[in-house]
């Protein structure tokens, strides 16, 4: 594949002594030696990162991803580079790039980028463009980015075309972003994108918000309309709102959010160019998330109320309650949760919890009714010894089929280098249907800290598949049945 | 397969070793920002730094091990803030739980100044690479200590190395005076 940023370049092997290989390791050797004895380098700042993971399985191709990012900076200059490389990544596809580069100038009210660049307008409804690693997901816009900051003034201006899974697509977008602080307690803010898109047709989207802070309270709202004047695969118009308002002082913190999302989806089917809140619990544990809700940005509306409570240093409580109806008031998603933390004299943490989920976007709709507990004991100051359980059971067409799925894990940690876990999952669904797959997967983790720029994590056994999810967005991940490496590097 | 496994031996020899050499010799510089606090005042990384050293950890709501060693800290900040210790957690929320942070910081009982970084920026000029990350930074904006995850009892190192900061580079007694006054 030729690289598209550098077309004279040519095709890049995989080889490790392929040009690029070799290249790669005067570079970095070239960037040590300059860093540490160049008086140059006392006016230039360099740092570069490296995240690399590698799974070799005995039933599936093996998976590489790699992603190598440098950045230079002079004064008020900057700029970057990221190498990419997936081969293959974890559907089979092949990619390695010069996928993100810019070039950035910042003063204190005044930043331009040229090349590529992220940006979020609002809380996500008209536009977001971000990365998420574990969700393979990256949709940088290249092109030029510029904000102007006064204070009271906070205006963005953008234009650029977005990346499409590995691709760059040729529908140019252009966008603004503008904010003005009112008074103490107001700030209020406009935004605009417009696009278009290859057999979608022009699609603009424009909104306002405005965000009220007051002492213990604040509130903030958005409302965001979408027009498809020329679209004749979609429908000509979208609307959406989304409010949100905490109240908090010391020890008490309460967060309730509406959202109401009707035709609001603008993508040109594979990728999505806008991101709202979901107003779904982000959970911590593994079988809470593998039933998350998936944002439906054509037809939703919902509510979510969360509050965290300390009576004393030593004890917390967390409860969340979410719901999402679409416009016929038929409920596609509820979760009702409640955990509570204990800390025993700095020798003992007791955690518990319990969640109440349904989830009619999966077949069979179902419920599903989840314990959860954790426990770590302090063996001395540096080491301890913690257990999880997440138990998970689910209940489809009305009952009638329930099973369950457990996963217990066991960490020995010793500070600041090195975690052991053992992980197992068990489930009892091949019970309810055909079933020729494993019934319980083992795996071992060994995480180690190598100095304080590596960190190492080596897994042999058998993970399941699963869905990964964030923000409403969701990615398959495939099993694991061989041993898998991360190694995350700071320079 | 064998080409994968070569690969891979490369490329962790090409990056481990040249970084170990300089981890030991070489102190870098920390990334001046300028970002907006939880009630919407900006804070400038160079300016806190002339009040004392600055521990910044970037977290997220819905980050299990960030929320523990954020308690953790929690006790570490109050022990030390009158001595110009100040910490700056950068919250890397995306939209979905962005409006819980406030409730959440106050809920938890939390003193320290929450920083927003709505589009990553700190995030990728730290190259930081997962979270909870952590990094110790002196008066003379040098990066004297960075960690990634989070196991308990890593808050004893970090207070090691507070208090060897604080002996070098020890308050002056006015700004102490204000920092009490806080």
């Amino acid at each position: 594949m030729r690289s598209r940023i550098f077309p004279c370049l040519p095709e890049l092997q995989t080889s490790f002594l392929s040009p690029f290989f070799l290249a790669l390791t005067f570079f970095i050797f070239f960037f040590s030696f300059f860093t540490l004895y160049s008086p140059l380098a006392q006016d230039f700042k360099f740092s570069a990162s490296n995240q690399l993971e590698y799974s070799l399985d005995n039933n599936h191709k093996d998976i590489f991803h790699d992603w190598f990012d440098f950045i230079g900076k002079y004064d008020i200059y900057e700029a970057g580079l990221r190498y990419e490389a997936h081969q293959p990544d974890d559907f089979g596809n092949t990619f390695q790039e010069f996928s993100y580069r810019y070039f950035q100038v910042t003063t204190k009210s005044f930043q331009l980028i040229a090349g590529n660049y992220y940006a979020m307008f609002g809380r996500g409804l008209i536009l977001r463009s971000y990365e998420n690693r574990d969700l393979r997901l990256d949709n940088n816009l290249d092109g030029i980015k510029g904000n102007l900051n006064s204070g009271r003034f906070d205006l963005t201006v953008l234009a650029g075309s977005p990346r499409d899974g590995y691709k760059r697509i040729n529908d140019p977008l252009q966008g603004a972003d503008g904010k003005m602080v009112i008074s103490k307690w107001l700030t209020m803010g406009g935004s605009f994108v417009q696009t278009d898109i290859t057999n979608f047709g022009f699609i603009r989207l424009f909104g306002g918000n405005a965000s009220f802070v007051f002492p213990h309270l604040d509130l903030y709202a958005e409302y965001v309309r979408k027009d498809n004047p020329s679209g004749e695969n979609v429908e000509k118009d979208g609307e959406g709102v989304y409010l949100t308002s905490s109240f908090y002082q010391t020890g008490f913190g309460l967060t309730l959010e509406y959202k109401d999302y009707k035709r609001l989806d603008f993508t040109n089917g594979t990728l999505v160019y806008n991101n709202p809140p979901s107003l779904t619990k982000e959970h911590h544990y593994t079988l809470l998330n593998r039933n998350a809700y998936i944002l439906n940005l054509y037809d939703e509306k919902g509510i979510q109320a969360q509050a965290v409570l300390t009576p004393q240093e030593k004890l917390s409580f967390l409860t969340n309650y979410s719901y999402t109806t679409n416009h016929q008031n038929r409920m596609i998603f509820s979760d009702i949760y409640g955990e509570a933390e204990y800390d025993y004299k700095s020798l003992a943490t007791l955690k518990g919890g319990f969640s109440y989920m349904k989830n009619r976007q999966e077949v069979g709709l179902p419920y599903f009714l989840a314990p959860v507990f954790d426990f770590t004991y302090y063996l001395s100051g540096q080491n301890s010894i913690a257990f999880s359980l997440e138990h998970l059971w689910t209940s489809k067409y009305d009952g009638n089929l329930t099973y369950y799925d457990q996963i217990i894990s066991i960490d020995f940690a010793h500070s600041p280098n090195i975690s052991l876990t053992l992980t197992d999952e068990r489930t009892t669904e091949w019970k309810t249907r055909a079933w020729s797959g494993k019934k319980n997967w083992l795996i071992l983790s060994l995480d180690l800290a190598l100095g304080e720029k590596h960190n190492l994590t080596m897994s042999v056994g058998s993970r399941r598949a699963g869905k990964v999810c964030s923000g409403g967005i969701c990615t398959d991940r495939p099993a694991l049945d061989g041993g898998e490496i991360k190694l995350l590097s700071r320079f | 397969m064998r080409n994968l496994i070569f690969r891979f031996g490369i490329i962790l020899l090409l990056f481990v070793i040249p970084s170990l050499i300089q981890s030991d010799t070489k102190i870098s510089s920390a990334p001046n920002f300028v970002a907006k606090d939880l009630s919407g005042t900006k804070v400038e990384l160079k300016e806190v730094l002339k009040g004392g050293p600055v521990l910044i950890s970037f977290w997220a709501t819905w980050c299990k091990p960030c929320i523990k060693e954020l308690g953790e800290l929690q006790k570490v900040y109050k022990k030390y803030r009158e001595k110009g210790f100040e910490i700056l957690a950068v919250d890397v929320d995306g939209p979905r739980s962005i409006s819980k942070v406030r409730s959440m910081v106050k809920g938890l009982g939390w003193d320290f100044p929450v920083l927003w970084d709505e589009s990553k920026d700190i995030y990728r000029s730290y190259q930081v690479l997962g979270i909870p990350h952590t990094v110790l930074i002196n008066t003379s904006g040098e990066i004297v200590y960075t960690h990634t995850t989070y196991r308990p009892g890593d808050e004893e190192i970090i207070k090691k190395k507070i208090e060897e900061l604080l002996k070098k580079q020890p308050l002056p007694e006015e700004k102490q005076e204000e920092k009490s006054e806080k």
